[in-house]
């Protein structure tokens, strides 16, 4: 018996030191893991979608610093394809239901109120005017903005030659987007009377800043948001007439909380109006003012703070379009069947020169939204009918990849963790 | 494994040792898409007869650094030609990391970034990017042996205060 014992707890033994050196082994080998060089990472995470960033930066505390770093910043956004966002109101989504009912009686939190769906899992849904609002100044009864609907922030985007719509979990009382700049949205602020919010819809972080100067009539004005090629900050650019029709600007930079009046050419440039929302390349904002036979697009250097008028290389119509291209200003016209797409080479008046022109079967409207920073096709909106296209520029083929809202404005946008300045105590998260 | 050492053909190949003492021969063009081979030959100095030892890197690793460079070299040039050439290159892609757990990815990356194999990093890093995109964070750091450094209570905290963050990932796969 004894020797049976003896023999029975020199076989666990055994067992055991087994068991604990594969255990040593594994543990070494993960050590030797873990020693995967600081670029690999880097260059591993610069590939993920931004909103899967913002989850696994939370792996240790280097991955957090890596992600944060301005440098991986900006090396994610080179990388990142465009997508286009929008508003959509919130009753209309399918996908989850939010209640309008606002908690009432309680100071802080007057935003409505996630709902679980039968359906999905419980979304953490973020109302962008949270925290943006001062408890003290505001009755809690009646604020006319708390009745009125929300609606979600989302975005449309193009894989594999196909698009779907993505979800940034956020919602917000404005109802247009005004601008966007390399993933930072531009909207109302609905809370406080005048007021703008920027937003980067990834990361969630906002800030609420003053309203320009507001025109006699609601609509002759015009906000374009640019980032400055030389420092790599963002302004607001806030073009508005006045009561006598002359074009005025001022400009909201990072730093300084207030609008600073610019020199403004007074050559009647925008006498018909701003037309659309200007286009922002890196260092520059360009306008085609008033729809109709425009024949110049109006530029304005964002680090400088000058504007040049260019001729476009012909009329414009009403669905042509200016758009970025490759980091240059694109000028997308449409004949009868003839899509003609120019480039202007140099910023300012070096000349277009018409670069390619597409065929199509059939007369039909395509309006250009925007162009595939990474992938380079081009999206367009069929007028009739509200489907969009892909036009692939090797193969010279315009494929239909979907359907959009034909009353919705969609915004070239990236998905980015850029930021609207360093980090202050008014940028909340 | 040593590859042809033709008599018909003088087939200029290039010798490395790695870390478990065997030696491989390579094509020369093959072994030129290898940064570090590339500059330890350099265009004259170190004549190319010379073995080049890699004591960082196991011949396990070298035999697949080597198919891939073999099997991109080929394809790379008939991309440039046509369409289909591009698609088989698509492919070849999507397809040669398949089969390969995450682990063996991460043994290779350290292997190809030492030798600083451009193409097969890319693809590499790729690959374990489009793995752990919708992964949880606990699984990611499984998979890379890291041990979290945030204590409970901040830990706890950043999941209540990014909990928009934390949502909509996959299970966590079982083991590899």
């Amino acid at each position: 018996m004894m020797v049976t014992r003896s023999k029975s707890s020199g076989l666990l033994k055994i067992v055991e030191e087994r068991l604990l050196k594969r255990k040593i082994e594994e543990e070494e080998k993960r050590a030797q893991l873990s020693y995967i060089p600081k670029d690999c990472i880097s260059n591993i995470l610069a590939r993920l979608p931004a909103d899967s960033l913002q989850r696994l930066r939370f792996v240790c505390k280097p991955w957090y610093n890596i992600v944060k770093n301005p440098k991986f910043i900006d090396a994610h956004l080179q990388r990142s394809e465009s997508v286009l966002v929008f508003l959509t109101p919130v009753g209309k989504k399918n996908l989850h239901l939010i209640s309008r009912k606002v908690k009432m009686g309680e100071k802080e939190r007057l935003y409505p109120d996630p709902m679980t769906s039968t359906l999905q899992e419980t979304r953490n849904t973020v109302p962008v005017e949270s925290k943006l609002l001062d408890p003290n100044s505001l009755p809690i009864f009646g604020h006319p903005a708390l009745n009125s609907p929300t609606n979600c922030v989302q975005f449309i985007r193009f894989e594999n030659g196909e698009c779907d719509i993505g979800e940034y979990s956020l919602c917000c009382l404005s109802d247009n987007i005004k601008a966007t700049c390399n993933g930072l949205i531009l909207l109302d602020n609905k809370l406080k009377k005048g007021g703008v919010i920027v937003l980067n819809p990834v990361t969630k972080k906002r800030i609420a800043l003053p309203l320009g100067t507001l025109p006699l009539r609601r609509y002759e004005e015009s906000y374009g948001f640019a980032m400055s090629d030389v420092t790599g900050e963002f302004k607001i650019v806030h073009l508005f007439l006045d009561e006598l029709g002359n074009a005025h600007c001022e400009i909201l930079g990072p730093y300084k909380k207030t609008w600073r009046g610019v020199n403004f050419p007074s050559f009647g440039l925008f006498r018909n109006g701003f037309g659309l929302t200007p286009v922002s390349l890196i260092g520059a904002l360009h306008w085609i003012p008033h729809f109709e036979r425009s024949n110049y697009i109006v530029s304005m250097e964002v680090e400088k703070e000058k504007f040049h008028q260019t001729p476009l290389p012909l009329g414009g119509g009403f669905h042509d379009r200016i758009i970025e291209i490759g980091g240059s200003i694109g000028f997308v016209t449409q004949e009868e069947t003839c899509i003609d797409i120019w480039i202007l080479k140099g910023l300012f008046g070096e000349g277009w020169s018409k670069q390619h022109t597409i065929t199509l079967d059939t007369i039909t409207r395509m309006v250009p939204l925007c162009s595939l920073r990474i992938k380079g096709n081009i999206i367009f909106r069929r007028e009739k009918g509200s489907s969009i296209y892909s036009y692939d520029f090797e193969q010279q083929q315009m494929t239909k990849i979907g359907k959009v809202n034909p009353s919705v404005s969609y915004l070239p946008h990236v998905n980015s963790l850029v930021t609207w300045m360093q980090a202050t105590a008014d940028i909340f998260d | 494994m040593s590859t042809e050492e033709d008599t018909v053909q003088e087939k200029k190949t290039i010798s490395l040792k790695t870390s478990d003492d065997e030696v491989f021969e390579l094509e020369e063009n093959v072994a030129m898409e290898f940064g570090t081979v590339k500059a330890f030959f350099g265009d004259d100095g170190v004549p190319r007869d010379m073995m080049m030892p890699i004591p960082n890197v196991h011949s396990k690793e070298l035999t697949r650094i080597i198919d891939f460079c073999t099997k991109h070299l080929d394809l790379k040039p008939k991309a440039e030609l046509d369409e289909a050439g591009k698609k088989e290159l698509r492919k070849f892609y999507k397809e040669y990391m398949k089969e390969d757990t995450t682990e063996r990815i991460m043994e290779l990356i350290l292997a190809a970034d030492y030798l600083n194999v451009n193409d097969f990093l890319d693809l590499l890093n790729q690959t374990v990017a489009d793995r752990i995109s919708n992964k949880s964070v606990e699984y990611v750091r499984k998979l890379f042996g890291i041990e979290s450094d945030y204590t409970p209570e901040e830990e706890e905290a950043l999941r209540e205060q990014y909990a928009w963050a934390f949502e909509g990932v996959d299970e966590d796969p079982a083991e590899d």
